[in-house]
């Protein structure tokens, strides 16, 4: 492990994230402050609040959050926020209806978004395998649906589920 | 939407009475969102620009939020992952507006300079001079439907049904029309004669039972019934003559269609598939379709007309009992009705485990190399297994349907069949029906049976095929990304100016890899192109070829949009060496004439010297005869390097670009390549990318990309001499240079 962008447990807690109230996401660290961070996911999928790397308004990284758990907690909502701004793809949590109309798939579906309506040419193609468990749906207007463990949802969706893959 | 103080600040210079005057105002800007941010939830609203106003609106028509134009300062768009935001920028910071997911972002950018132009202007001016802005372009509708047609296919599907795409595909067969009709005709006839014997067979028996029977009506009789079964057998034999012959030539056809349309589609459609899927797809899903389009379809009008030829007799026969053969067709209706859905799903995830096998196989086969290198076979076979078992287990609960499905049919069928024997019998026995009848009956029952329980696989047959079918005609019509205009315009010699104007492109939407690019490159002119990796060259040198289009801005190609240009006559004046060179299955000279097969050997073996090729393929015992790609010799990196460069130059294109042509050859080979060159690029225009940049020394210009954006342009000195970017990465190179590691 590089020492230099892994923190210790107690490094972490002493990093401050914070937006000002201009709405520019700052971090400070060790008196150090940094204007414009960004946050990208190294695991967007599978480890989705681990491993966030915090890169300065250039695109540098200055630190790697192992765990934002590990944040004090006004960082952990600073970066809850704007990792949600980053990432919007809804992650599926119920299938409600499959339907074929035509050669078209219509799914009825709930998300952490609300409810959704996709139309879909065909299921080859716009359900893609991301990971073991995990898909990625694409509709036809291109919107992008995670969805993740379907061992997880409930008796009907997983029944939908077995028939689509 | 809950709003923060940030943004009531914002909001609150729009007094009531100002609100309501504006309401009644039009505004001059609609754009929808689809996210609320605060709760993190779909919902739809939209934001609207009037005159002094930008409003966040609800469904419902209730305004949100409002901001007043003398408090933006600029407005943004943000991408994130899946989506993006949008904006304003004012006095006391950073506002988010609205949030939005995929669809909505290209609405968005492409509003942002008439947003800005807004907000420059003055607001004592009054008068708008702002254009409205469409929200989507009208081409992407179907004519028919007025629906947004899909993104990855051109024929609009909402008002394709079943039944078009079967007459599409029976047009495949227009060409055998009259081979088809006597077909049709036969069948129509045989299965008449078929009809027969049980009533032939009727009357023996009634004779045979008459005490008044004579021999020579049984003999007229019996001849009859062996006339019907030889003139059955004949007409079996020509009916399957023509089925293989139309079979055979419409799957050529069909499969010709098909790799056609492959072919034809843009790279983008590559981009996102495994490829190796179309090998089983074009040969598996044609056969597929083949079999039922001849045999299936046969099978099919036969049994049909069979089924109503023998109702009709049944009828005919006795209509009491035929009636009871109403009572259970509700039930089998359902039943079938049930099977059919059940059968498509499972049809269709069976294709798709198959497809997966495919996957794998393929991409086994392709880094077998490193498969090999890394010690994974195990792994290989373990990933393997896992699809192969899929498909198993999916041919397993295909055949448990069957399992279910057919003592259904049989004990249905069977008790069905009792009863009539019973109740036959009873009518025979008080004399109501001859024995002849009985019998005829019970045959006719029998035979009746037969299409009943074949409706069961042919329903399936059917299922498959027009699965089949949906996946044909989903490559055939797969919409072609860089489509040629029909006005597309054919250039028979070009002088080579390139004009970038305002360039953007994204190989995903929300992530744009080319930015802002204006660039003009003069005809002749030699550009070197350097960056980083993954700066956005290659990329860059795609869109001269296009082979994607600009999300927004123009390449001209002396003076005419690519897009009004016939691709076919674009790429004959450009002549490339790519990252990645490919070598076809064939000779070396085969090879290097790929664009011009009719070349002659004395221009292969001069574009070879040139590039440098001409002593390595001398030093093979097959010279240029030798067989490389798939199968066949293999060659060095460098060595194929060159043979594409040989291939590029025998093209003699007016424009030539060179993606890391010389990457892969040591810095002599390289000296004698740019030697050769440089005398080939005079009078070309030449846009060539090397990381090496000592390569790109005598360029007319360099051009420096960072980020997707073009951060500098000059002469070697010019930029060297300004220290940045270019001096950066000509100062890092050296530094490497000079550590003996790298070196060695
Ligand atoms: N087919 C593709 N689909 C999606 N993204 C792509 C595709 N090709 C390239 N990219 C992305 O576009 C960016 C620019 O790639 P490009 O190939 O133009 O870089 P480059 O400057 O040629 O780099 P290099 O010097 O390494 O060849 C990269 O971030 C890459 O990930
Ligand atoms: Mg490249």
């Amino acid at each position: 492990m590089n020492p230099y962008f892994f923190l210790n447990h107690s490094e972490l807690s002493q990093i401050r994230l914070f937006r000002s109230s201009d709405g520019i996401l700052h971090l400070e660290q060790e008196g150090k402050g940094f204007a414009r961070v960004t946050l990208i996911r190294s695991f967007p999928y599978t480890m989705p609040d681990r491993f966030i790397s915090v890169r300065s308004a250039e695109g540098h990284e200055i630190v790697m959050i192992q765990d934002v758990k590990l944040l004090a907690e006004d960082s952990f909502q600073a970066v809850r926020y704007e990792l949600d701004r980053n990432y919007m793809i809804p992650v599926i949590t119920q299938i409600l209806t499959v339907r074929k109309k035509g050669s078209k798939w219509h799914f009825q579906i709930d998300t952490n978004y609300g409810p959704a309506a996709l139309v879909m040419d065909n299921l080859h193609e716009n359900i893609q395998p991301v990971t073991e468990s995990r898909w990625m749906v694409t509709d036809n207007e291109g919107r992008r649906f995670e969805l993740s463990d379907p061992e997880q949802m409930d008796a009907r969706s997983r029944e939908h589920w077995k028939k689509l893959i | 939407m809950k709003t923060e103080s940030a943004k009531r600040e914002a909001g609150k210079p729009v007094n009531g009475v100002a609100v309501v005057q504006q309401d009644t105002e039009n505004p001059w800007l609609r754009l929808r969102a689809d996210v609320d941010f605060t709760r993190r939830r779909f919902r739809h609203y939209e934001v609207i620009f009037k005159s002094l106003t930008m409003e966040m609106v609800d469904r419902q028509g209730k305004t949100i939020m409002t901001f007043h134009k003398n408090n933006m300062i600029d407005v943004s768009v943000r991408e994130a992952f899946g989506g993006a935001s949008f904006f304003i920028i004012t006095g006391d910071g950073e506002i988010e507006a609205a949030r939005f997911s995929f669809p909505y972002i290209e609405p968005y950018r492409q509003a942002v300079p008439t947003i800005r132009n807004w907000l420059a202007e003055k607001e004592e001016t009054g008068v708008l001079a702002l254009p409205v802005l469409e929200e989507s372009s009208e081409n992407d509708r179907c004519s028919k439907c007025y629906k947004t047609s899909s993104s990855s296919t051109s024929k609009c599907l909402t008002c394709s049904s079943r039944w078009s795409m079967l007459s599409r595909l029976a047009a495949y067969c227009t060409p055998y029309r009259s081979p088809m009709l006597v077909c049709a005709l036969l069948l129509v006839l045989s299965v008449f004669i078929e009809v027969i014997p049980p009533y032939l067979i009727k009357m023996i028996v009634d004779e045979v039972a008459k005490p008044s029977g004579s021999l020579n009506v049984l003999f007229a009789l019996a001849s009859g019934l062996a006339l019907v079964q030889v003139l059955s057998a004949a007409m079996q034999v020509i009916r399957s003559y023509l089925g293989v012959r139309i079979g055979g030539k419409l799957i050529g056809a069909i499969r010709r269609d098909m790799f056609g349309a492959l072919l034809k589609l843009s790279m983008r459609f590559f981009d996102y598939r495994q490829v190796s899927q179309f090998i089983g797809r074009i040969q598996d899903d044609t056969d597929e379709l083949k079999e039922f389009l001849t045999n299936g379809m046969v099978y099919l009008v036969t049994q049909m007309l069979l089924g109503v030829g023998i109702l009709f007799m049944l009828f005919h026969l006795n209509w009491q009992l035929a009636a009871m053969i109403l009572i259970p067709t509700p039930f089998l209706f359902a039943g079938f009705y049930w099977l059919w859905n059940r059968l498509s799903s499972l049809w269709y995830s069976q294709w798709q485990s198959a497809m997966h096998v495919n996957n794998v196989i393929g991409e086994a086969l392709q880094g077998i190399r490193v498969i090999k290198a890394f010690a994974q076979e195990n792994a290989e076979k373990n990933r393997f297994e896992k699809v192969n078992n899929h498909w198993i287990n999916r041919t397993i609960s295909f055949g448990n349907l069957w399992l279910g499905v057919t003592p259904i049919f049989t004990v249905l069928t069977a008790v069905f069949g009792i009863a009539i024997w019973y109740l036959g019998g009873r009518s025979v026995m008080s004399g109501t029906m001859s024995i002849g009848t009985l019998t005829a009956f019970t045959t006719y029952l029998l035979m009746f049976f037969g299409p009943i329980q074949a409706s069961g696989q042919l329903l399936s047959w059917l299922n498959r095929s027009l699965g089949s079918a949906e996946r044909i005609l989903e490559i055939i019509d797969a919409k072609v990304d860089v489509p040629d205009k029909r006005d597309a315009v054919e250039l028979s010699s070009v002088s080579g100016e390139i004009r970038f104007h305002d360039v953007r492109y994204g190989y995903e939407v929300e992530r744009p890899v080319l930015k802002d690019i204006n660039l003009t490159i003069r005809p002749g002119e030699m550009i070197g192109l350097v960056g980083r990796s993954g700066a956005g060259k290659t990329t860059l040198i795609n869109m001269i070829c296009r082979f994607y289009d600009p999300n927004a801005g123009s390449i001209a190609l002396d003076g005419h949009d690519l897009k009004d240009i016939r691709q076919e006559s674009l790429r004959k004046h450009i002549g490339v060496v790519l990252q990645e060179t490919f070598l076809f299955d064939g000779t070396i000279a085969e090879n290097i004439a790929y664009g011009r097969p009719d070349n002659p050997p004395e221009t292969i073996i001069a574009a070879a010297h040139a590039a440098n090729a001409h002593d390595f393929i001398c030093r093979l015992p097959e010279g240029y005869d030798t067989r490389v790609g798939e199968r066949g010799h293999r060659l060095s990196g460098g060595e194929k390097q060159r043979i594409a460069i040989a291939r590029a130059l025998l093209l003699d294109p007016e424009i030539l670009i060179l993606d890391e042509a010389t990457a892969s050859v040591d810095t002599e080979t390289e000296r004698l390549i740019q030697e050769a060159l440089s005398r080939l690029i005079r009078g070309r225009t030449t846009i060539a990318i090397a990381h090496r940049l000592s390569t790109l020394r005598h360029a007319d210009r360099l051009v420096v990309l960072d980020q997707g954006r073009i951060v500098e342009m000059g002469t070697h000195d010019e930029l060297y001499a300004k220290q940045t970017h270019y001096y950066h990465l000509v100062e890092s190179q050296k530094q490497t240079a000079k550590t003996p590691s790298e070196v060695g």
